[in-house]
């Protein structure tokens, strides 16, 4: 070792710019969120503003937490313990403040473009393409910053936390590109690559892995350097922490269809998705274990500590969450739980418990830390702690009520299964609007907590000067025969053998007959080998993996692998799947351009925030929705709109279910048509034209992804629109209904009377293309 | 209206090969894990605390 010393200075400067960043879109994200819960008790509270009604700021609730409360948490976590356990300075200062600042300029631009309705009509996914780019461009400064960092630190073992940040810096990255390919169609609006069943595939994978990697896996490396650190003792179990990691990483990207249990999705991927959940519980116990554990001997201080209050509780309602997880991911409890307020209480128990609570326990902890100055107020701290946990204790026993409530009396029948117990689904809502102002004020009481936190931080912080952190490190050269080669990476025996014992277990999956044998026997022989190898050559095998953990660039390549195999098996069958072999026996008829320019404000008005577009293979739901759903039925869907959540009914074959007028009134007004609605009125529906100029280039665009439209020239195209609005304009004015033909209720009655009405094709010749459009 | 739907039985070959796939990392982690020496668990565990900090007020 040499005697160089020298003394770091780290960037606490960006950790305090993000720390604050949280408090403030926390607040916003979280406000947003009493907000919409209200408007869902109280219809009035969407004043009949098009910015203000539910469907279009249940994205921004949705991405404001997500990203902006939970992101900027997760930057100011990971650049404090990273300088520290790598014992190295954030690599470029610049970088920093691009990340910071442009990760901002991306907030505040999704705050004003969502409740615009500017939309892609993907949950959690919903900002339009230039923000897109903008988030992988920040992403990527992240990741250069992050990875320079390392190559400058003066550690070279890497802390389990830091495995943590590599996952999630990688796989979101390949998440958000792969969920988010899209053509332009105008620098506000552009339709996804994938289609139907396609685009489900991969929004789940993307919405689950975002819960997974954006929600979890950053806030499980803050956890194993914040709680040791808080509680003043190493982690309870570091080998527990390594079979934590691998497992997680492993085993999480593939549960993604368990979002889809019950569609159209073809089974073999539900199966491969319910399973993979239940194996979830195995790590996340294991992890939430370790991390209750780390507080041993010190749950005398948990007393008196909101810090350690904070983390105690925030770990466990990472249990709650996980255990709840995959119970839901199983097919019969699936069944209840879907679409329904029971899915709202498992994610706010990891929204408000793990993540917010966490937050909470970071930003008390980092406080005096950043500023040199205690905290202003301890009492008011663990004031905001039980107003927190009451809060989340209200909020989501509410709607596990509300859920399983409206989830019995939906599936409920009587006569032996052939009717529905409770036929309309308006009673069903009225059963549970008790609990929806329960949440609203269990929701209220968390956010009232933040404020508190946002009050103390303010007092604390309030002629205080910030300050660095600094340590005096040995300046240590790097042993050359640590270094791991990408061959060596490659070619060992740990590598070779997963990698041949996949191949082999895939053969065993998707292969038939003869090769199903041989998969099933490589499968075998890969495991026996491996442990014989292992027995034989143990020493080779622990010496790979000690040059592993202290090589940053092959552990980041061996971790894209891990993740990137999950989601390739499940995505790639999936692409290329013939899509007349998709069809089952009904295909969709393309949408005619005014049902096309309908459809996009359905899903800028945010609909699918309430209403599914799938009937599942339930007997309640064809009983109640009609036929179930069939792959072709969406297979020109750019985006698919199976939806996620059932606030009101399933709109699969709601076309020709009511006269057009029903649909007039119902816009105007749901409850002169639907006593009790909670929908909102959507007045300017009547007042606004319809955007025709853009279904020239929507319509070029939708070809492109394969959709068969004919080449039609742009007279034809307004033509065509033209004269299906006039007759539905007249089929209103047979009914005393009067509208101009060119404002965008029409539109929108003309795709909604689209739906559910396809082409029926034999299924034995369902592959033969002369019998596809 | 009732038509039974999706009863192909290969596949409950997933399951079967999702638990095995699933378990079989899990093993080989915990295998993996309880070969490690404790000098070296303990050394990795200690990462958080082996850094002497002092706080300065901001120079850059």
């Amino acid at each position: 070792m040499s005697d160089r010393r020298i003394t770091i200075e780290f960037n606490d400067r960006v950790v305090r710019q993000f720390l604050l960043a949280t408090l403030i879109w926390g607040a916003v994200g979280m406000l947003v969120g009493v907000v919409i819960a209200s408007q869902l008790s109280y219809w009035r509270l969407n004043f009949n503003l098009p910015w203000l009604t539910f469907g279009r700021l249940r994205p921004l609730h949705t991405n404001a937490v997500i990203f902006a409360f939970v992101g900027n948490m997760m930057f100011a976590g990971i650049y404090y313990s990273t300088q520290r356990l790598v014992k190295a300075r954030l690599a470029s200062d610049l970088l920093s403040q691009l990340h910071f600042w442009g990760w901002q300029a991306i907030i505040v631009a999704a705050a004003i473009t969502l409740p615009l309705g500017f939309s892609r009509g993907k949950e959690y996914a919903e900002l339009i393409w230039p923000l897109n780019i903008a988030v992988t461009v920040v992403w990527v400064i992240f990741a250069v910053n992050f990875f320079w960092t390392l190559k400058r630190r003066h550690e070279p073992n890497l802390y389990v936390a830091i495995w943590f940040y590599i996952a999630t810096i990688v796989t979101v990255a390949m998440l958000y590109i792969v969920n988010h390919l899209s053509i332009p169609t105008s620098w506000k609006h552009s339709y996804p690559v994938f289609s139907g069943v396609q685009d489900a595939l991969v929004q789940w994978w993307y919405g689950h892995n975002a819960v997974a990697f954006f929600l979890t896996t950053p806030i499980l490396g803050i956890m194993y350097y914040f709680i040791p650190k808080a509680a003043e003792r190493p982690v309870y179990s570091y080998r527990l922490s390594v079979i934590h990691f691998w497992s997680l990483v492993f085993v999480y990207i593939w549960a993604g269809p368990h979002h889809l249990l019950n569609t159209a999705l073809p089974n073999w991927l539900q199966m491969l998705g319910m399973t993979f959940s239940l194996m979830l519980w195995a790590p996340s116990w294991g992890g939430m274990l370790n991390g209750l554990l780390t507080l041993r001997g010190a749950w005398d201080k948990v007393r008196t500590d909101p810090v350690l209050k904070f983390f105690a509780a925030a770990v466990t309602f990472y249990g709650m969450a996980t255990f709840e997880g995959p119970l839901l991911s199983i097919k019969s409890v699936n069944a209840i739980g879907h679409y329904t307020d029971w899915i709202i209480a498992h994610v706010h128990a990891g929204a408000l418990g793990w993540n917010g609570f966490m937050a909470a326990g970071m930003i008390y902890w980092l406080l005096p830390r950043l500023w040199n100055k205690p905290l202003h107020s301890v009492p008011l701290a663990n004031l905001h702690f039980w107003l927190g946990t009451f809060g989340i204790l209200l909020y989501v026993a509410a709607m596990w009520t509300s859920g399983i409530t409206q989830g019995v009396m939906l599936n409920a029948t009587a006569e032996k299964g052939t009717v529905l117990a409770y036929p309309n689904f308006l009673d069903t809502l009225a059963s549970i609007r008790p609990m929806m102002l329960m949440r609203v004020i269990g929701g209220t009481m968390y956010l009232t907590g933040w404020f508190m936190l946002a009050y103390n931080l303010y007092r604390t912080v309030k002629g205080a000067r910030p300050v660095n952190g600094t340590i005096e490190v040995f300046v240590e050269e790097a042993k050359p025969e640590a270094k791991l080669t990408f061959g060596g990476m490659i070619f060992n025996p740990p590598v070779l053998f997963s990698a041949f014992g996949t191949i082999f277990a895939c053969t065993w999956m998707f292969g038939t007959d003869a090769l199903k044998f041989v998969g099933l026997i490589g499968t075998a022989v890969c495991v026996l080998l491996g442990y014989a190898h292992y027995e034989a050559k143990g020493k080779r095998w622990g010496e790979w993996y000690d040059k592993l953990l202290v090589n940053t660039l092959p552990f980041t390549i061996l971790t894209v692998l891990a993740v990137v195999v999950g989601g390739l098996i499940q995505i790639i069958p999936t692409l290329i799947m013939n899509r007349a072999v998709n069809v089952e026996d009904r295909i969709q008829t393309p949408y005619t351009p005014l049902e096309l320019a309908g459809r996009d404000i359905y899903v800028r008005e945010g609909c699918y925030n309430c209403h599914s577009q799938m009937i599942r293979t339930l007997v309640s739901d064809v009983l109640r929705y009609g036929d179930y759903s069939r792959l072709g039925e969406s297979i020109y869907d750019h985006p698919f709109q199976w939806g996620s959540k059932r606030t009101g009914p399933d709109l699969a074959r709601v076309g020709g279910k009511y006269p057009s007028v029903w649909h007039f009134r119902h816009m105007e007004d749901p409850r002169s048509v639907s006593l009790g609605s909670n929908m909102p009125n959507y007045p300017w529906l009547y007042k606004d034209k319809t955007d025709v100029g853009a279904l020239a280039s929507k319509i070029d665009v939708l070809r492109q992804l394969g959709v068969p439209y004919p080449k039609w020239s742009e007279n034809h195209i307004l033509s065509q629109v033209e004269e299906q609005e006039k007759a539905i304009v007249a089929d209103l004015r047979s009914n005393q209904a009067y509208v101009a033909h060119d404002r965008e209720i029409v539109a929108l009655i003309a795709y909604l009377q689209k739906l559910g009405k396809s082409e029926t094709v034999h299924p034995r010749i369902a592959g033969a293309e002369n019998t596809l459009p | 209206m009732f038509r039974r739907i999706i009863l192909d039985h290969w596949m409950s070959i997933f399951p079967l090969v999702s638990f095995i796939t699933a378990a079989s990392v899990y093993a080989t982690m915990f295998y993996l894990t309880l070969r490690w020496k404790r000098g070296q668990i303990d050394r990795f565990a200690q990462l958080p605390f082996n850094a002497e900090e002092q706080a300065t007020h901001e120079t850059r």
